[in-house]
């Protein structure tokens, strides 16, 4: 029988063999998670606000900001755990910006980047090259 | 023919049907087999259900039998229905459930829990489906257990007639085999859809024969779920899909439901409510868009999904087997089944009839005479097949009729022809002429017209080659002995779940029974509690719930993907509602930017 953790290595394994995504689609998400992961940053501990961006709470902004990164790194070594990180997180992050336009203080840039990253990511080429479209 | 058959040869026919009578093949548990109506009969009680609704007896338990059934409704105006079962005492219903003495699914080993292989949408409609039972009526759990200890009691070790009827139409001999049962158990001994008194089921062979010999079995059809036309028929040398034994095909019988299968296995029945059109809509596009599901899954929102177990581990009637056939013939000897057009058991009145008895054999419930019973070869899809010995004959004649439409085209396409020189050199002759303009028009219309025409011919002519050739080839194949594939009939046909895939861990299957019940709890406390973030709360909840069952499942990504998915919809409405004005502005800029583009590179 195989175990867990040889069955996802096994599924890696057959991410990298799988044909890479496009540029195109690929450029866009690492280029906002990475600027997201920065900007995080520097709301959390600096008084600097991307545009009005909101302020978090550093220590979470902070773990977000880390797994942006972990995301970013697991996409362009074309593993199947950072796009599921890099959807969890874009989901996440599209929530939590509804949530901010429900009460009234919207953020609508986060909000168009992190659905722009949310469509990219669920495109059929995008999940066929990270076997995000087998259970 | 009328719906009373008169074989003109009993004895042959009960021959015939002997030859080819069935083996079916339980599930261990089931406790009602095929028995004689008349049994039934005689512990029966005739009611009807006069038009003011007032049921009154006609007839008391021992004053029924199968001729006097017919006589005592011939001048009834309500709908009637027999009733043998009662809810039973409690003494007997305390006995009936202890071990050794259960008179239901004893020795039945449920499969993996029907409820763990659906989503909590289904879930929920299953307790929609549940409740509904409250208000349309159903078949008191009592009664299926009172019925199953007067069977174990009175009919239980009797004989198991099958009732045969031989019917011959369009060159094909059909063999019907009807079994009559107590009840149906299906909802309250093995989790199914429904319960009724009384059940009758049936399976249907086609034979043919050459030059007047012996019927050769060509087609099996047993009656299932779901299904209908060509998908209930099995082709007689299929032996993937129809066992045979020495000329006798095996059934299957649901548990307790009594359906018919070819194959033994785990049968996945599903109901679907009805939602309306716009749901199918909005599932259609975003499943197109995001998931990976067939045409007939996006269409499926909120299946209620049923378990029928036919694994055939239980008791076998039929040729060889531990109990045997005691055929009886289902013609004018028998006028209980022609003349008695009410329900074999109690009348619920259930508006889905699920729960409602069945008519007899030959007829629906409402009174009507079954498809099955005046059209079996309509009702099978055979109706459009000759037998095998008749279709080169049949492609023969039908490639004469061929060769003279042909012909007949060809004339019309050479007449056309000439009609349209003809036309065309008077259009050159007067067309320059100033008086004759108004004949010009008239004759380009002609023309225009007999072009139309000779298109129409011309490619009539040319399909009807191609059809010429389909029929040569077919006939060629057909001489060669070659056979089109066994299930080329069909497109969709019953087949038992994989064992592998509803290999489902107890923990899933502790958690779809208990969820729906859990999860309306913790609403119902979270809006008690704390009522000013009641919705918070609740969405909290309902998202944890998901997220649970998906880990269980093991399909945290769909989830995380249709979520997200889901969540940018929306925020792209909003943002596309907030920023129209500039969307539109920056769409016109890059349209204009891309046109300047492409001209460019086309002077470049």
């Amino acid at each position: 029988m195989t175990s867990p953790s040889t069955a996802q290595a096994s599924l890696d394994e057959e991410a990298i063999q799988r044909p890479r995504p496009r540029l195109l689609l690929l450029a866009p998400v690492l280029a906002i998670l990475l600027i997201q992961a920065v900007f995080q940053l520097l709301a959390a501990w600096t008084t600097f606000r991307l545009f009005g961006a909101p302020g978090r709470i550093p220590q979470i902004a902070t773990i977000f900001a880390v797994l942006n990164l972990v995301a970013t790194v697991g996409l362009v070594s074309g593993r199947r755990f950072g796009w599921i990180m890099a959807m969890s997180l874009s989901g996440w992050n599209v929530g939590y910006y509804l949530v901010l336009w429900w009460i009234g203080v919207p953020f609508y840039l986060g909000m168009a980047l992190a659905a722009l990253i949310v469509f990219l990511l669920g495109s059929r080429e995008m999940r066929h090259a990270y076997r995000a479209d087998v259970t | 023919m009328t719906a009373i058959d008169r074989p003109a040869n009993p004895t042959g026919d009960l021959a015939l049907l002997r030859r080819h009578e069935p083996i079916v093949r339980y599930t261990q548990g089931e406790a009602f087999f095929p028995m004689e109506v008349t049994t039934y009969l005689a512990h029966a009680t005739l009611w009807e259900r006069e038009p003011n609704g007032q049921v009154r007896a006609l007839a008391q338990p021992g004053e029924l039998n199968a001729v006097r059934l017919g006589e005592l409704v011939d001048d009834v105006d309500g709908r009637t229905f027999l009733n043998v079962a009662t809810e039973a005492s409690a003494a007997d219903m305390a006995r009936s459930i202890l071990p050794g003495q259960r008179v239901q699914a004893e020795g039945f080993r449920r499969g993996p829990g029907r409820l763990a292989r659906v989503g909590y949408l289904s879930r929920f409609a299953d307790a929609l489906f549940a409740g509904s039972l409250l208000l349309r009526g159903r078949v008191p759990g009592g009664i299926a257990r009172s019925s199953a200890l007067w069977y174990r009691t009175t009919a239980h070790g009797g004989p198991h007639p099958y009732y045969g009827r031989v019917f011959r139409d369009a060159g094909w001999t059909v063999l019907q085999y009807w079994f009559f049962y107590a009840f149906n158990d299906w909802r309250s001994a093995f989790h199914g859809a429904n319960d009724h008194e009384a059940d009758w089921e049936q399976i249907t062979l086609f034979l043919s024969s050459e030059d007047e010999g012996e019927p050769i079995p060509r087609w099996a059809a047993y009656a299932q779920h779901d299904y209908h036309g060509e998908a209930l028929r099995r082709r007689w040398d299929d032996a993937e899909q129809l066992q045979v034994v020495d000329g006798h095909p095996v059934v299957f019988a649901g548990a307790g439901s009594h359906a018919s299968y070819f194959v033994p296995g785990e049968y996945q029945a599903e109901q679907e409510l009805r939602l309306p059109g716009w749901m199918h809509v909005i599932a259609d596009v975003v499943g197109r868009l995001f998931g990976n599901k067939s045409d007939e899954d996006r269409q499926r929102l909120l299946p209620i999904a049923f378990v029928d177990y036919a694994r055939g581990d239980g008791v076998s009637i039929g040729p060889g087997q531990e109990r045997v056939w005691a055929p009886v013939l289902l013609d004018q000897t028998q006028p209980w089944a022609f003349e008695y057009s009410g329900l074999w058991g109690v009348s619920i009145q259930d508006p889905f009839e699920g729960e409602d008895a069945p008519a007899g054999p030959v007829f629906n419930r409402d009174g009507s005479v079954r498809g099955s019973w005046f059209d079996p070869l309509g009702f099978s899809g055979l109706d459009r097949v000759a037998p095998p010995e008749r279709e080169a004959e049949e492609l023969e004649r039908r490639a004469k009729q061929v060769v003279v439409e042909q012909g007949a085209l060809q004339e019309d396409i050479a007449e056309i022809g000439r009609q349209l020189v003809a036309s065309g050199a008077e259009l050159e002759a007067i067309r320059h002429d100033a008086n004759l303009q108004h004949e010009a028009e008239a004759a380009r219309v002609t023309i225009e017209e007999l072009r139309v025409r000779n298109r129409k011919q011309r490619l009539a002519l040319t399909e009807s080659y191609s059809r010429a050739e389909a029929i040569e080839r077919r006939r060629e194949r057909i001489g060669a002995g070659m056979m089109d594939a066994p299930r080329a009939h069909a497109t969709r046909i019953a087949t038992p779940v994989p064992t592998g895939s509803i290999a489902y861990g107890r923990v899933l299957e502790l958690w779809a029974a208990l969820s729906i019940g859990l999860l309306l709890i913790g609403l119902v406390v979270t809006l008690l509690v704390a009522p000013k973030y009641g919705f918070v709360a609740a969405t909290l909840l309902i998202a944890a719930f998901i997220f649970v069952e998906s880990v269980l499942r093991g399909t945290v990504v769909a989830l995380v993907t249709t979520v997200s998915v889901a969540l940018a919809l929306i925020a792209s409405v909003i943002l596309a509602i907030h920023f129209w004005v500039p969307l539109v502005i920056a769409g016109a800029l890059v349209a204009g930017v891309f046109v300047i583009a492409q001209n460019l590179r086309e002077l470049g």
